[in-house]
């Protein structure tokens, strides 16, 4: 079976255009990609990649040098301004003046393209507003000033705002850049619960690796070097692509944990014999002390957690007991 | 820094009860004392004793606090557009240059064409009429100058700066023209400089009046584009926004209402850049459907106030409107920067 994208481009060609004084600057050539409704996608790349380009030239506030992106069968270009913003929502990082709004009247802004020359509201607006609201959490604060709430609450507000402009598709600028990890994770659940009970077609640029591989069902991956790539998150993670187009010579993508680690200079090798949560925490720590954790169970040195107060270390036969970590670390060192 | 909508009510209905006021008090008040009784008798269209009483209220009064009611509400609303068109909340005519535009048409006019302005002897509508368009040019020319920089400058405070210096050139210019005048022509400039509401006469009040409620009308017109620049122009044009259009018109807009209120009454300083913050402060809230009809109540109100003051020496003379109103604007400005962390709309 094959699904119907709701933009999609072939042949895509983005960048800045000649300029007095400065020659056409084509960030990316020949760039294809599709956008499914009811997902999620987070674009990923580093930074100057040009994440930002590709999202404005996606969401037409920038034409592209060549070819064009299709939107629901249609080039983006030919459609009004009216059009587009009841089709796709934005969410961006650009600091708002709406502190003096409250947070229902900045979501009715999204009602914009909608209602007529005074922009009053009719009970299907509110109900709209109210949903939106709702649908982020946010309903609660209604009658509160933007200037009194949380950045992540803003966050949601804005979403909310995107919510009310009805639109099928959502693009999202590093939604989750200023927020903690608690936010963080809140804001790209919401994304993801949206995308699926909605039917929304969400994409957004981040640079929360780790929580994009976790709720994102494409990857867009983004490199000056080697352009776009596209998958199902598990498809690119296992092409190694991840590596390829965000690693570089200190620093490497491990599959196992699913997140970027440094690459260590080891010095020594150790057999490490531990379960669960003391294995991963014993390893970070051996991998950060200029450790090689060895499959070899000959290896001279071992070392052996049985809890966190109970570390053996064995070496040439001979045991060593220690009861913390920061014990181990001056043991290691002495031996 | 909530406020309650009861409170807001109250406010409005306090302001307007102010405004009418200070409007009576702007007709029984003035440099020449008028019984009070006389004064009723005029207003109630049974004649006066002295025919000049019937004359000073009806003619020179009266136009007075008309012209004041509508150039506050004139000036104080293209503060406002200024301020959300440039997400500034220090931009106001007089600030961005536009005003010293007005000023430059203005000085052309009378220093170098010899037109007049104001109640003098032989003022005709044509030849007011050249010092509108005179202050509407130069207005305008300076508008363009900083749209021009404000598509290339994309910082606020930077755009700001430009405007100023825009203004001191614009004063330079102005500078040598009065060098070049006779002392006549510099006299007659430097007093419409000072600002004052007496320069519309009763011939003119209507056609002041209908550009001005022009003004004010398109401005109403813009309030669904206003809130949603407040969230910056692409989160703007991601509504639907027209943007260039938008700003243009906006621009436009708070031109035509400076040119307007500048010829006739002069550049008059800090009323723009004041009044809508007081709105703001009064209300809690940046939604300009109902901070839009605020700023014009309290332009009404300060300017009506500000008139009353520049009667108070009596016989012995007006105060200059320029040197009332940063009595009431400054500490409003300087209020505002040192608290703006408590100040939600900065937040």
């Amino acid at each position: 079976m094959k699904r119907q994208s709701i933009i999609s481009a072939r042949g895509l060609s983005i960048g800045y255009p000649k300029t007095k004084g400065r020659s056409t600057s084509v960030l990316y050539e020949d760039m294809s990609f599709d956008l499914y409704s009811g997902e999620l996608t987070c674009l990923l790349g580093s930074n100057g990649a040009g994440k930002s380009t590709l999202l404005r030239t996606l969401t037409a506030l920038q034409s592209p040098l060549k070819g064009s992106v299709i939107l629901n069968g249609k080039p983006i270009i030919q459609y009004s301004e009216q059009e587009v913003s009841m089709l796709i929502g934005l969410v961006l990082t650009d600091k708002t003046a709406s502190g003096g709004l409250t947070v229902s009247e900045l979501v009715a802004l999204g009602r914009y393209p909608y209602t007529g020359f005074f922009g009053r509201l009719s009970k299907h607006d509110d109900a709209i507003i109210n949903k939106a609201m709702s649908d982020v959490c946010i309903i609660h604060k209604r009658d509160e000033y933007i200037a009194e709430l949380s950045d992540g609450e803003r966050q949601k507000v804005m979403i909310a705002k995107a919510l009310a402009q009805e639109c099928p598709i959502i693009i999202l600028d590093e939604p989750t850049a200023f927020l903690d990890i608690v936010n963080r994770i809140e804001i790209t659940n919401l994304l993801h619960n949206l995308a699926v009970s909605q039917n929304k077609t969400i994409l957004l640029s981040t640079h929360d690796i780790e929580l994009a591989l976790t709720l994102s069902d494409q990857l867009w991956l983004l490199s000056r070097n080697k352009g776009l790539t596209c998958g199902v998150t598990e498809d690119i993670i296992f092409s190694d692509s991840i590596d390829q187009f965000l690693g570089n010579s200190q620093i490497s993508f491990d599959k196992h944990s699913g997140s970027f680690v440094t690459k260590h200079q080891a010095k020594r090798d150790i057999n490490l014999i531990a379960e669960g949560e003391l294995y991963y925490w014993a390893k970070n720590f051996l991998q950060r002390n200029g450790f090689s954790i060895s499959e070899n169970t000959d290896a001279t040195l071992s070392l052996k957690v049985i809890s966190a107060s109970e570390i053996e270390v064995v070496k040439d036969g001979s045991t060593y007991s220690t009861s913390s970590f920061g014990e181990l670390k001056i043991l290691l060192s002495q031996l | 820094m909530k406020t309650n909508p009861k409170i807001t009510t109250t406010y409005i209905f306090l302001i307007i009860a102010g405004i009418i006021l200070l409007f009576f008090a702007n007709l029984f008040i003035g440099s020449v004392k008028i019984p009070f009784d006389a004064i009723i008798d005029i207003l109630l269209g049974n004649g006066a004793t002295k025919k000049s009483w019937e004359h000073i209220v009806l003619e020179v009064r009266f136009p007075q606090a008309v012209t004041a009611l509508f150039t506050g509400a004139g000036i104080a609303v293209s503060g406002l557009l200024l301020q959300t068109a440039f997400r500034n909340p220090l931009a106001d005519s007089s600030i961005l240059g536009i005003s010293a535009g007005a000023s430059l048409g203005v000085a052309v006019v009378i220093m170098l064409f010899g037109g007049v302005i104001g109640n003098s002897v032989g003022f005709s509508f044509s030849a007011s009429m050249t010092v509108v368009v005179g202050a509407f040019i130069g207005a305008g020319l300076i508008l363009l100058i900083i749209m021009g920089f404000a598509s290339i400058v994309r910082n606020n405070i930077m755009l700001l700066i430009i405007g100023i210096m825009v203004g001191y050139l614009t004063s330079s210019v102005i500078s040598l023209l009065k060098y070049w005048s006779t002392s006549e022509q510099v006299f007659s400039y430097v007093m419409w400089g000072m600002g004052d509401f007496s320069g519309v006469s009763m011939q003119q009040l209507p056609f002041f009046c209908a550009i001005v409620t022009l003004g004010l009308i398109m401005s109403i017109l813009l309030i669904k584009p206003l809130n949603a620049l407040l969230l910056g122009e692409r989160y703007a044009a991601n509504l639907g926004v027209n943007i260039k259009q938008v700003r243009f018109l906006l621009l436009f807009c708070a031109g035509i209402l400076t040119a307007v209120t500048t010829a006739y009454c002069g550049p008059i300083s800090f009323i723009g850049l004041a009044v809508p913050h007081i709105a703001r402060l009064v209300l809690g809230t940046t939604n300009h459907k109902s901070l839009l009809p605020m700023t014009i109540l309290v332009g009404t109100f300060m300017a009506l106030l500000c008139n009353l003051i520049s009667v108070i020496p009596g016989s012995a003379g007006l105060i200059p409107l320029n040197a009332i109103t940063p009595i009431f604007g400054a500490p409003v400005i300087i209020y505002v920067i040192v608290n703006q962390k408590k100040i939600q709309y900065f937040n």
